[in-house]
């Protein structure tokens, strides 16, 4: 009998997902945007990588709203891959959405409403909530029931900080909040002065060797330090789709009849847009106006388009970057061609990027890179041999032969991939090219076969 | 940059820092007092005599519990008035001190708060 192999048990929550371009931390720019050769996962392609750290900046900065930006070149020259690394690059702070062209299409609803909703949920507004706070560590707490049945419990709470002290003396709601909280002497609070509210935020360091064994949930946390009564500032970035879902909800009985079919009026959004330039004016919001990247553009429709055009005119209007990889195309919904499947109208507006193909040693890098991301380790030799499959097919196809020749190599439990394993997954698995040659031998033998002289050619990606 | 405007600006940067920390401890020893005070306030307001003894400065005087009620009472709303105006003023150091240091402050701090019914209203429908 051999070994019977462990059966691994791998926790769903805790696996991430590898994607294609989870390898990607930011764009790579030094600290006057120039591109870096390798860095932070990109590699090569440094022109267009320029272009977007620049636009990085002005939307920082909050210059470019309204504009649109076209990413466009040969399929697997890492436009997708830049768009990822500008969102990296902007941080949790912008409102960043990214969709697929496709997703504009949807029986729930109408493709102009979808566009829209895309626009507002990356527009972000800043506001600023203020409350004032005693945060402090219990020194001692002392509560007293009432001898008869009935009758308030009173109760006093000493609160101290680095610099003072001080106590309090509890009414009954308080009190019973203490209670449910299971608050004793050593734990860090803090009360919110206007609500009432209590939370604990752990325990004091001080108090940590007292018991023998904590629960697993407890927390260390330093006493406060400075005044016991503080003044807590949060700013909240909420994006203009939230506020419009809060406004449109239907509630009551009326929501069983008509149903939430996901369309926001019109009406409501003026409204929150009056009421958004009310609170501008009082100071008390600041509009952040993130981006929208859309996928495979070429696959929007001339009304998509004619909305675009004026939606980006409006007041409020994010950033649109595109990415697209046809050539002269038609325009979706039209008759007639045009570049990359898009009007030339809003072609006008657009400031375009390029992306070129990969030279060979770049192509070497980006495979290095994603050999080390997915936990794979492999032999020099292998990784030439790669690079030359990735020159003549494509990038992707061989960067699927990574895990694929991982797994081969794993099963003759050897410590690292060597040409052979390549090899063998060379001849496994076809590329693009291969399979359609095939075809064309076979393709009397295959089902529903059209014979025909002349084979329609494949999709015209120049 | 020439050393004098160097020397000029680092010395600007401390002033401004010192500044900075001796309000954050003015504010913690006006937030004593006041907490003292509210002690005081309470006391005050449980016992039933007619006249207390208390300290204004380093002397002791008796006045009517009332009158000293009354006192108490003014010097919080005072002391309440400066710790705010000390924050306030806190804000706008940080940011000249920012400033000096070229370096950006995070966003949003200078907008005004939004009313408590606005907040709780956004707060109940989402995830703040």
């Amino acid at each position: 009998m051999g070994d019977i192999e462990k059966l691994e048990v791998r926790d769903p929550a805790r696996v991430e997902r590898i994607g294609a371009h989870s390898h990607i931390r930011g764009l790579g720019l030094d600290d006057v945007l120039e591109a870096r050769a390798v860095s932070q996962g990109m590699v090569g392609q440094k022109d267009a990588r320029r272009a977007a750290g620049i636009v990085v900046q002005m939307v920082r900065e909050g210059k470019i709203a309204g504009r649109c930006i076209l990413l466009s070149g040969e399929p697997s020259t890492g436009k997708t891959a830049i768009a990822v690394a500008m969102a990296q690059a902007l941080g949790s702070e912008t409102p960043f959405t990214s969709m697929s062209g496709s997703e504009i299409f949807s029986l729930e609803m109408s493709k102009t409403e979808a566009l829209a909703q895309a626009l507002r949920k990356s527009i972000g507004v800043r506001i600023k909530e203020e409350t004032e706070i005693i945060e402090g560590e219990v020194v001692e707490i002392q509560i007293d029931r009432p001898a008869t049945g009935t009758g308030q419990k009173v109760g006093k709470v000493t609160l101290k900080t680095t610099e003072m002290e001080t106590n309090y003396d509890l009414g009954n709601k308080i009190i019973e909040c203490f209670m449910k909280e299971k608050i004793q002497a050593g734990d860090i609070i803090t009360i919110d002065k206007a609500s009432g509210k209590v939370s604990k935020l752990g325990r004091s360091f001080t108090r940590s060797r007292d018991y023998d064994a904590t629960g697993a949930q407890t927390r260390f946390v330093q006493c406060p330090e400075g005044e016991l009564q503080k003044r807590k500032e949060v700013v909240h970035t909420v994006t203009l789709h939230e506020i419009d879902v809060i406004n449109s909800r239907t509630h009551g009985f009326l929501a069983l009849f008509s149903g939430d079919t996901g369309e926001i009026n019109q009406e409501v959004r003026d409204q929150i847009n009056g009421k958004i330039s009310e609170w501008r004016e009082e100071g008390k919001a600041e509009i952040n106006p993130g981006v929208l990247f859309i996928d495979e553009a070429h696959m929007l429709d001339i009304e998509c388009f004619s909305f675009l055009n004026r939606a980006l005119e409006q007041d409020m209007s994010p950033v649109v970057i595109m990415a697209t990889n046809r050539g002269i195309t038609k325009i979706r919904g039209t008759i007639y061609q045009s570049p990359h499947g898009i009007p030339i109208d809003l072609l006008d507006r657009m400031i375009i990027i390029r992306t070129v193909p990969y030279a060979e040693e770049e192509i070497k890098e980006i495979l290095k890179i994603r050999c080390e991301e997915e936990d794979c380790q492999m032999h020099p030799d292998a990784l030439a041999i790669l690079t030359k499959i990735a020159t003549t097919t494509s990038l992707r196809y061989a960067i699927q032969l990574i895990t694929t020749s991982n797994l081969v190599s794993r099963r003759r439990k050897a410590p690292e991939v060597t040409t052979s394993d390549v090899k063998k997954v060379y001849e496994l698995f076809l590329d693009e090219q291969r399979s359609s040659r095939i075809l064309k031998e076979f393709q009397k033998e295959y089902l529903f076969n059209e014979i025909n002289e002349a084979i329609p050619s494949p999709m015209d990606t120049n | 940059m020439s050393d004098k405007q160097v020397y000029e600006i680092i010395y600007e940067n401390e002033k401004v820092a010192d500044q900075i920390l001796q309000n954050k401890a003015l504010i913690i020893d006006y937030d004593r007092k006041r907490q003292g005070n509210r002690e005081a306030l309470r006391e005050l307001r449980k016992s039933t005599e007619k006249n207390v003894w208390m300290t204004i400065g380093s002397m002791l005087i008796e006045m009517e519990r009332q009158k000293a009620i009354d006192v108490i009472t003014d010097e919080q709303t005072k002391i309440d008035k400066e710790i705010d105006k000390l924050r306030d003023e806190q804000l706008v150091l940080v940011k000249k001190h920012k400033d000096l240091e070229m370096d950006k402050m995070p966003s949003g701090f200078d907008l005004k708060p939004l009313s408590k019914n606005e907040i709780n209203a956004l707060k109940s429908n989402l995830k703040l």
